[in-house]
């Protein structure tokens, strides 16, 4: 059973412990964090204050917790599940993770011989604990303490031990294939040597020391053995009985060992066997025996590329304790910890899942919350299934979906995996578009179902799933949710699962969340008036953080120097970014503010304080000859990069914020600056976070999941680093105390909050009215899915109650005696049933609902203005070039005034109009950005106030944000009114192809379809049209996403050269390394 | 009684540390060799254990020749090892110890890797709850006419020792856990688990150390004499320490082999 915090709390009644008075216990544990904390932030941290506890004393307790671990040695190896065994195996579990966590703050011994059974001891200790991520960590804090000793001058029993401990060394680390690959090589080569070296051992030994020597020979030997099996094993995951040949070896070496009277070999001994047996049962090769020949390829290909050969704690214990893989569950739950491997994890169930469902073709889909996390859940899908001849797709579009996409959803065998955000999924299923039957459906950060905005869309496009997809299975991944049975009741009842790891005891890493301050400068120190400081207090948290006494100074007098205190004072933004700015050299920091303009002004503040990079890196030099091309050669952005500096938020292009990631995973950002809204999207782990506010924009508080799901992505696993959070104390410190330290709430779908809202309000009785707002519109769009489905009022009437209970919400409110629940389902179903009444007068604007994905109301509004228009459409208006192309056209403003009265459209684009844009205006950056004008150019022409930052910041909103979602998706949704003037009966294919395709030209910013291709297969903007072009003179007869990635693969440097515009600054390699990159070829 | 008494010849205490003579008669020697000693000498892994280990070799792919070999030669006891016996019998005898676990004798091998002490068991005392605690011994055999020997005061001379066992924890320690590993289950668990409990409350100080002489000169007080000041001052609370020298007949050491043998070979007839 993999170790919980039940059982650390367990361990600590062990008689061993208890004979330690508890107030020593206690000193020495803080001690042992603070002696960690300094360790890692020693130069950032000041004032650390010390406790007074000695190497003694620490290695006292942990002598203590180590006995109790000892105790329950054997149990561990044992597979036996008796009541006796599992208590002594979490008993020596959980000893062993606490021993570990004392013994590795002490000093490392310098005496060779003691350093190698420390580092081993240490080894056998952390696998036993769980926390082998830990040691990985140890071994790249302590260099020196796994440095090979040579061996030219040693005994051939020294040079035995000292190879083997080179093999351990990288059995533990495991960097890459060749780091394991090596092992067996080692091994060899002491086979081949020992005729030479062994003989000069023998001759000086006689007696009973020979015996002895002897002896400790045989050991040695067989531990030989054990660990090139091991390797092999990781390696290949050959021989599938690991596990007795290591017995075998293993317990013939400690036999030798013990007969030799070699107490430390004997005791080592004994903890790498232990080791290596978690290591084997843990290794990704494990899951690969239990399940079918796909996985087996999927771990040879990981094992071999990503270096990924271990399975985490959580993941193991998801797969082989809880039932992940269970196929009788049709619905898993899992609640794991952030930053534990969700994707990995999902693989292999949709490995399991495609397997289940060959023979009827079935498809996968993966929803990602948003587009970004679309691209890059994708290009790891697809890096990983590719190979595997698993082909994987994504929906790139904002809701609509185009005639591209239209032709790979109808095709049998254009993908396996589809990744897409929920709206977008939720089209295609009530549409239909896929004929094929889904056979998983995975849901990532599915605890957005409680989310304010979107939470209602993604509870009800799973009721959808239930009910129209009976064969379809779930995986739903969430951190911190403490009801998972709840969910996994809602979706499938009896066959529900529920995997709830959140209280592991395995952690990503460490953590110190905090507050921090500003405190004015100190005469006494010699500081000057206007000097400030910046200090950090750690809090105490609901999660399991570092805490550390007293009140900490952070490095430097004055971070940032052209602040003075009364400035920094003022603006927490600025604290966040100076505060980032002092731990950016252990890794990337992020600071985060709450409106771009204020994420710009702090990234501009610290830039002008960083140095510049000696020599720029040759990525980051790439990424600043991209944004000179594809936005604009002024863009600040590019100076900024020269510093390790970049901004992170929703006003750029997907492109760029995921070659900023990329960046950021090489370890060439110093500090991110970004909007809260980044809490939704982090999904690559940085080495700390300082926030301004815990606030999104309009002041909506940061629910503490999302805040601990952000806390979570801090540090990085196996690498050398604790996780810092901070928070500005700003003027409300007991605010900020109480934030981190407050339970995390139990998940509740949005639809009951909301009801639960009117109920307080007293206003339940008037939900049939009250239904019409905004913020159910998302409900109002699924019953009218459901009376399109059935387009019988008595049926739909008569079923809604069955029909409701698909619903997350509803199904908890019946499940509740108390009488507000079932006053609120009551409500509900009475509004329901009246709506669908509204519904039957007026059936076409349901059917168009489902359709467009706009509501019955929204429909309605669209059906109006187009009747109101003065020019009547017809097909000649919808061609590309008249809508697009002819600034006198009408046609666009049109559409776009209409939008603009759709309630679902109207927000956005309304937000964009407070710039000064009216909808003729809108229509013209429309059409300015699908003609091919760069971002400079948009900006230059259609934004006037503020600098060249913020128009292009606008620009950028407007474009990727406003144009792209709304506008993509209005004009998708108008071309399929009735009064469009298209007749699609009467169009061709290729006429409907084209005019499916006008969207993602808004979407994509080019005025081909060709282009649109291209930009699907992630070609840069700047050279879509020209290779959209070439492609077309190619393969005009085979116009599909597959072909094009296969003429995008065969093209080489020169053909990008070749293509690219004449004003690029990109060279044609420039290119082509980014197309792979964004493409996920290149992953 | 696993040996017999023997006379006192001399008592230099310098507390806490106890610091004793005893004298033995050619007669008292043998009866204690013939006694329990040879019982603690028997200690020894047998051939057949050894071949199998030798043929368990063969799937390591490493060559046995060499090996074989070593294993196959000869073993006779050593006069030291059996010094070490006659030091565990004593102490044992006269100090309520129990020495379960042979972490000294037999293959003891100098070049092992570093641990270990002659004499690994436990004390037993009034307490009424937790009536154990850990014995420690180191054990040095000389005929060196000097008083004190060379024994005692060259670089891993029992005085350096015996400071080790009483200042570091680090030999302490890795006993203790190597005892974990073997206590489970053993007929000795509740000692150790008293022992421990009692190592680790009293901050790694309660602890039992016995180091023992092996001498076949006359008695003298130099001895022991000068190490028992040394161990005395900064002994801390909660530590015992008990130094002893075992005086036997004159050229006593070089036959104790002989004497050991003759009595096992006694017992197989």
């Amino acid at each position: 059973m993999t170790l919980t915090l039940h059982d650390l709390k367990n361990i600590d009644q062990h008689w061993a412990v208890q004979a330690i008075p508890s107030e020593i216990q206690d000193r020495v544990f803080e001690a042992a964090d603070e002696r960690l904390i300094r360790a890692a932030l020693d130069q950032v941290l000041h004032n650390t204050y010390l406790s007074e506890v000695t190497d003694k004393e620490i290695e006292n307790v942990a002598t203590a917790y180590e006995m109790a671990a000892i105790e329950g040695l054997s149990a561990v190896l044992r597979s036996s599940t008796g009541e006796e065994n599992v208590k002594l195996k979490n008993q020596a579990q959980a000893g062993a993770y606490r021993a570990f966590g004392l013994y590795r703050v002490l000093p490392i011994p310098t005496d060779t011989d003691y350093r190698i059974f420390n580092v081993l001891h240490l080894a056998g200790l952390a696998y036993c604990g769980e926390r082998w991520t830990d040691l990985k960590r140890w071994f790249s804090d302590f260099p020196k303490a796994i440095a090979i000793p040579p061996v030219d001058d040693v005994q051939w029993d020294k040079r035995l031990l000292y190879r083997l401990f080179d093999c351990w060394i990288r059995l533990l680390r495991k960097s890459d294939w060749d780091d394991l690959g090596k092992v067996s090589e080692i091994v060899l080569g002491l086979r081949n040597d020992q005729s030479r070296f062994e003989s000069l051992l023998v001759e000086e030994q006689s007696g009973a020391a020979g015996k002895a020597t002897a002896l400790q020979l045989i050991a040695l030997y067989h531990f030989a053995k054990a660990t090139e099996r091991l390797a092999v094993y990781m390696l290949q995951g050959e021989p599938a009985a690991i596990d007795s040949e290591l017995d075998q070896h293993f317990e013939a070496a400690v036999k030798a060992a013990k007969s030799s009277r070699d107490v430390q070999l004997e005791m080592v001994l004994n903890w790498l066997h232990l080791a290596s047996r978690k290591m084997a049962e843990g290794s990704l090769w494990w899951v690969a025996h239990t399940v079918n020949s796909r996985v087996k390829k999927f771990v040879n290909h990981v094992t071999k590329h990503r270096g990924m050969f271990e399975l985490f704690p959580p993941q193991r214990a998801a797969l082989q304790e809880q039932g992940l893989l269970d196929q009788a569950s049709r619905a898993v739950v899992v609640d794991l910890p952030t930053s534990s491997g969700k994707t990995q994890l999902s693989q292999f169930r949709m490995l399991q899942a495609l397997n289940q469902f060959d023979q009827d073709n079935g498809w996968v889909a993966y929803v990602a919350p948003t587009r970004a996390l679309v691209s890059q859940i994708t290009r790891r899908l697809r890096s990983d299934f590719e190979p595997l001849n698993i082909h994987v797709e994504q929906l790139s579009g904002a809701i609509e979906v185009d005639a591209f996409e239209e032709t790979l959803l109808r095709e049998r065998q254009a993908f396996q995996v589809l990744v897409a955000t929920p709206e977008k999924l939720q089209l295609v299923m009530r549409n239909k578009k896929i004929a094929r039957p889904l056979a998983l459906v995975v849901m990532d950060e599915a605890h957005n179902i409680e989310d304010k905005e979107r939470g209602l869309r993604i509870e009800l496009l799973l009721a959808t799933i239930k009910q129209e997809s009976p064969s379809a299975n779930f995986l739903l991944m969430m951190p911190f949710v403490p009801n998972t049975e709840d969910l996994a009741q809602w979706l499938a009842a009896d066959r529900g699962r529920t995997i709830s790891l959140g209280t592991t005891a395995w952690q990503p890493n460490e953590r110190l969340v905090g507050m921090f301050n500003v405190t004015p400068f100190d005469s006494d120190r010699g500081e000057r008036q206007g000097d400030w400081h910046l200090n950090f207090e750690t809090l105490t948290t609901t999660q399991r953080t570092i805490h550390l006494h007293g009140i900490h100074e952070i490095n430097g007098v004055r971070p940032l120097k052209k602040l003075n205190y009364s400035k920094v004072q003022g603006s927490l933004s600025a604290q966040a970014v100076a505060m980032a700015k002092s731990f950016s050299d252990r890794g990337t920091s992020i600071a985060i503010a709450q409106t771009i303009p204020d994420v710009w002004s702090i990234a501009r503040k610290v830039a002008a304080e960083l140095p510049a990079f000696e020599q720029v890196p040759s990525e980051v030099a790439l990424v600043q000859r991209f944004l000179a091309t594809e936005v604009s050669e002024k863009f600040e952005l590019i100076n900024m990069l020269s510093k390790g500096v970049v901004v992170h938020h929703a006003g750029l292009p997907a492109e760029v914020l995921a070659l900023i990631e990329w960046l950021t995973e090489a370890g060439h950002i110093r500090v991110m600056c970004a909007t809260t809204t980044i809490a939704q999207g982090l999904n690559f782990p940085v080495s700390s976070v300082f926030l301004a506010t815990t606030k999104y924009p309009y002041g909506i508080q940061m629910s503490h999941r999302a805040f601990w799901n952000l806390a979570g992505r801090t540090g990085r696993i196996g690498q050398n680093s604790v996780g810092v959070v901070g928070i500005a104390a700003g003027k409300d410190q007991k605010a900020v105390r109480d934030y981190v330290n407050e339970a995390i709430e139990e998940l509740i779908s949005r639809m009951e909050s909301l009801l639960d809202e009117l109920y307080k309000a007293g206003e339940l009785n008037n939900l049939s009215t009250l239904i019409k707002e905004d913020q159910w519109v998302d409900f109002r769009s699924y019953i009218a899915h459901l009376w399109n489905e059935k387009r019988n009022l008595d049926i739909v009437i008569g079923e809604a109650e069955q029909t409701l209970r698909n619903t997350l919400g509803f199904s908890a409110l019946r499940a509740k005696s108390d009488d507000s629940s079932f006053q609120k389902a009551e409500a509900l179903l009475k509004a329901t049933r009246s709506y669908v009444k509204v519904l039957a007068e007026y059936p076409e604007n349901a059917t168009l609902a489902d359709a467009t994905g706009f509501s019955p109301e929204g429909v309605r509004s669209a059906l109006l203005g187009m009747g109101q228009l003065e020019n009547n459409l017809s097909i000649e208006s919808w061609e590309p070039s008249s809508l697009f192309g002819d600034s006198n056209s009408k046609t666009l403003p049109d559409l776009m005034g209409i939008m603009m009265k759709i309630p679902q459209l109207k927000s956005s684009l309304e937000e964009l109009t407070k710039d000064g844009v009216g909808y003729r205006k809108l229509a013209d950056i429309t059409q300015a950005w699908v003609s091919g004008k760069s971002l400079a150019d948009i900006a230059d022409s259609f934004f006037d106030s503020g600098d060249f930052t913020t128009r292009i910041s606008k620009a950028c909103k407007a474009v990727y944000r406003d144009l792209a979602n709304n506008a993509a998706w209005g004009l998708s949704a108008l071309s399929k009114m009735p009064t469009s003037g298209l007749n699609f009966e009467e169009m061709s294919d290729e006429e409907k192809r084209s005019l499916n395709n006008l969207p993602a030209m808004i979407y994509h910013g080019v005025k081909t379809e060709e282009a649109v291709l291209m930009r699907m297969s992630s070609v840069p903007r700047s050279i879509a049209e020209a290779t959209g072009a070439e492609f077309k003179r190619v393969h005009s007869d085979n116009f599909t996403p597959a072909t094009a990635n296969e003429y995008l693969k065969s093209l080489q440097a020169s053909d990008w050269e070749r293509m690219k515009p004449q004003s690029a600054t990109m060279s044609g390699g420039d290119y082509q390394t980014v197309w792979k990159k964004l493409s996920g070829l290149d992953d | 009684m696993l040996i017999p008494e023997a006379t006192p010849s001399y008592s230099v205490d310098s507390t806490p540390v106890i610091a004793r003579g005893l004298a033995y008669n050619e007669e008292q020697l043998d009866g204690a060799i013939n006694g329990a000693v040879k019982d603690l000498l028997l200690d020894t892994t047998g051939t057949a254990e050894l071949n199998d280990m030798l043929a368990g070799l063969a799937p390591t792919e490493f060559e046995p020749a060499q090996i074989s070999q070593l294993l196959q030669a000869e073993q006779e006891p050593k006069n030291w090892l059996v010094g070490e016996a006659l030091a565990e019998a004593y102490v044992a005898d006269h100090n309520n110890c129990t020495f379960p676990w042979p972490t000294g004798r037999d293959l003891k091998n100098p070049e092992a890797s570093p641990a270990g002490a002659d004499l690994t068991g436990f004390q037993e005392t009034d307490d009424t709850e937790n009536p154990y605690r850990f014995a420690f011994g180191e054990v040095k055999t000389s005929s060196d006419e000097h008083s004190p020997p060379r024994v005692m005061y060259s670089r891993t001379g029992l005085k350096n020792q015996l400071e080790g066992l009483r200042d570091s924890h680090r030999t302490k320690k890795s006993l203790i856990r190597y005892l974990g590993h073997h206590a489970i289950n053993a007929s000795w668990w509740y000692m150790f688990k008293s022992a421990t409990k009692r190592y680790l409350s009293s901050a790694l100080r309660d602890v039992a150390i016995f180091g023992v002489l092996i001498r076949d000169i006359e008695p003298n007080e130099s001895d022991l004499s000068c190490c028992a000041k040394s161990l005395a001052n900064g002994c801390p609370d909660l530590t015992s320490i008990s130094l002893y020298a075992l005086y036997f007949p004159e050229n006593a050491i070089s036959l104790l082999k002989d004497k050991a043998q003759e009595a096992l070979r006694g017992d197989e007839q």
